[in-house]
């Protein structure tokens, strides 16, 4: 504990003396891991999005003309037992043109010539959340043609393609782009840290000669590296919610002229704290690259 | 308390520092290392501190194989180790005080145990009331005593002392070597390497001479 408090003091003793090499490399730090924190907030929203639309995902089957009521009721019962199927709504062909007239009201033409109710009767499908891949309703889909009385089965699979392939692009993209510029923030610490050392060989030396251990020795740069990240990642946080404050006012502009909804979310306290501790890492990880060459 | 048997020590290919040392220092004594510039004291008293190791030969100190030990066990045997050097090696940037106090940091000591001693220390080398001064604002004389207060001020059993009074005039050479007399009254080994004839005369103490990296005279 005694010897924390000398590695804190050194630490930023060291700071204090190399002040400008710091500046320089706190602000290179915080707006590398800002531009990292922008695509993870990026990346949150557009899971949160993608969430709710994959709660409107629905699958519709419809049926042969003429089924008659046993063989709904029937088809009915077996939908509600199959596994993925949380809610399964029946939709008679009169409901079916009922819906169509509300929705195409005002617009008549639409409705001459129809003649006979020419839409089908259908059961419209909510899925179970696990169930809300391409390929899971691809499977469902296969299994529910072969029923009896089912006709057509119709569902958005490029649309849940789509913005599967999008949220997965997104995720390796966001991975790597961390991966590459937290490799750049370990580089600028490094660099800085071995500025420091390069100051401070003669009085490394000296502490050798007095008995020093290498950890002893080490431990004030490791610390010096670790606090560079986290000043560095605390900044681009403030950053961050800068940049978010704005896109939430222009949204809300937006959503005024749209007559949308959306709303945008920012890192939830637990991804901060993951988000300053691996500034803090970056640096330690940046520093042990130098003193472990150097010292 | 300080043994070497047959050791020897070359840099380079050819150049040889020291050839077939035995030598025997006894718990307590003050030996002077003397001889011309070459003669091997200095690279005699880095195998000692293990700041190098020897070609071949065997050191014991305390009992302990210098030769043998372990690069990260070093640090513990110097801080049983004092050791003053000709170019005082202080923190430039930290005052006496704190350059003192950094071997009982090292070392683990508490702050108040380090106040108490690095007071205690400066006091006995003279110079409590510069404790806030910074090195370069000190006299030659000052900052080597600064070194020997930091080198004794872990209690060590043994010190050495590469040319202590190297870059001192004539008073405050005697001034140093009064220290290292009652330090070494108090029971610690003292040995000393240095040229100078004046200061062996002086000093009236037991002295091994080198010449060409062999012991002349005084050994084992």
């Amino acid at each position: 504990m005694r010897q924390f408090r000398y590695f804190f003091k050194e630490a930023f003793l060291n700071l204090r003396t190399n002040q400008s090499i710091a500046v320089v490399s706190t602000v290179t730090i915080a707006f590398t891991m800002m531009l990292f924190g922008l695509f993870l907030v990026m990346y949150l929203n557009l899971n949160t999005l993608v969430g709710s639309l994959r709660q409107e995902i629905k699958v519709i089957l419809y049926l042969r003309d003429g089924i008659s009521e046993k063989d709904v009721a029937a088809l009915d019962e077996k939908l509600r037992s199959q596994s993925g199927i949380s809610d399964a709504t029946y939709i008679s062909k009169e409901q079916a043109l009922e819906d169509f007239q509300r929705a195409v009201e005002g617009r008549d033409i639409l409705l001459r010539g129809l003649g006979d109710n020419p839409l089908p009767a259908s059961f419209e499908l909510t899925l179970e959340k696990t169930f809300q891949t391409s390929e899971a309703i691809r499977r469902m889909a296969e299994q529910l043609k072969g029923l009896k009385g089912v006709e057509d089965i119709q569902y958005g699979r490029e649309w849940v393609d789509n913005v599967n392939t999008v949220l997965e692009t997104m995720k390796v993209g966001s991975t790597l782009i961390g991966l590459i510029l937290g490799l750049a923030a370990a580089v600028i610490i490094s660099g800085t840290i071995r500025l420091t050392v390069w100051s401070r060989l003669e009085d490394i030396e000296v502490l050798r000669l007095i008995g020093a251990t290498r950890a002893y020795i080490q431990m004030p740069f490791l610390l010096e590296g670790s606090l560079l990240g986290l000043f560095g990642g605390a900044i681009s946080v403030l950053l961050l919610r800068g940049i978010y404050e704005l896109a939430r006012i222009r949204l809300a502009e937006m959503n005024g002229f749209l007559g949308s909804s959306l709303t945008l979310m920012f890192l939830p306290t637990p991804w901060l704290i993951l988000f300053l501790a691996a500034g803090a890492g970056l640096g330690c990880a940046g520093s042990l690259l130098s003193i472990r060459r150097l010292l | 308390m300080i043994q070497l048997f047959h050791v020897y020590k070359t840099y380079g290919r050819h150049r040889v520092a020291l050839e077939d040392i035995t030598l025997r220092i006894e718990k307590g004594e003050f030996v002077l290392f003397t001889g011309p510039s070459g003669a091997g004291k200095t690279t005699l008293l880095k195998l000692l501190f293990a700041l190098e190791r020897p070609d071949s030969g065997q050191i014991l100190i305390q009992n302990r194989n210098v030769g043998r030990l372990k690069e990260s066990e070093l640090p513990y045997l110097r801080r049983t180790i004092g050791f003053i050097f000709q170019d005082f090696k202080l923190l430039q940037k930290k005052t006496v005080f704190d350059n003192v106090a950094a071997a009982m940091q090292i070392a683990g000591a508490s702050p108040a145990e380090i106040r108490r001693r690095v007071s205690e220390v400066l006091g006995s080398v003279g110079l409590e009331h510069k404790k806030e001064t910074l090195p370069s604002m000190l006299s030659a004389g000052e900052q080597q005593r600064v070194c020997v207060a930091r080198s004794i001020v872990n209690h060590p059993t043994i010190l050495l002392a590469d040319e202590p009074t190297g870059n001192l005039d004539a008073d405050l050479t005697a001034d140093i070597f009064d220290l290292l007399k009652n330090i070494n009254a108090k029971g610690t080994t003292v040995v000393v390497a240095t040229h100078d004839r004046e200061v062996v005369s002086r000093v009236q103490r037991r002295v091994v001479a080198l010449k060409h990296g062999k012991v002349m005279d005084g050994g084992a």
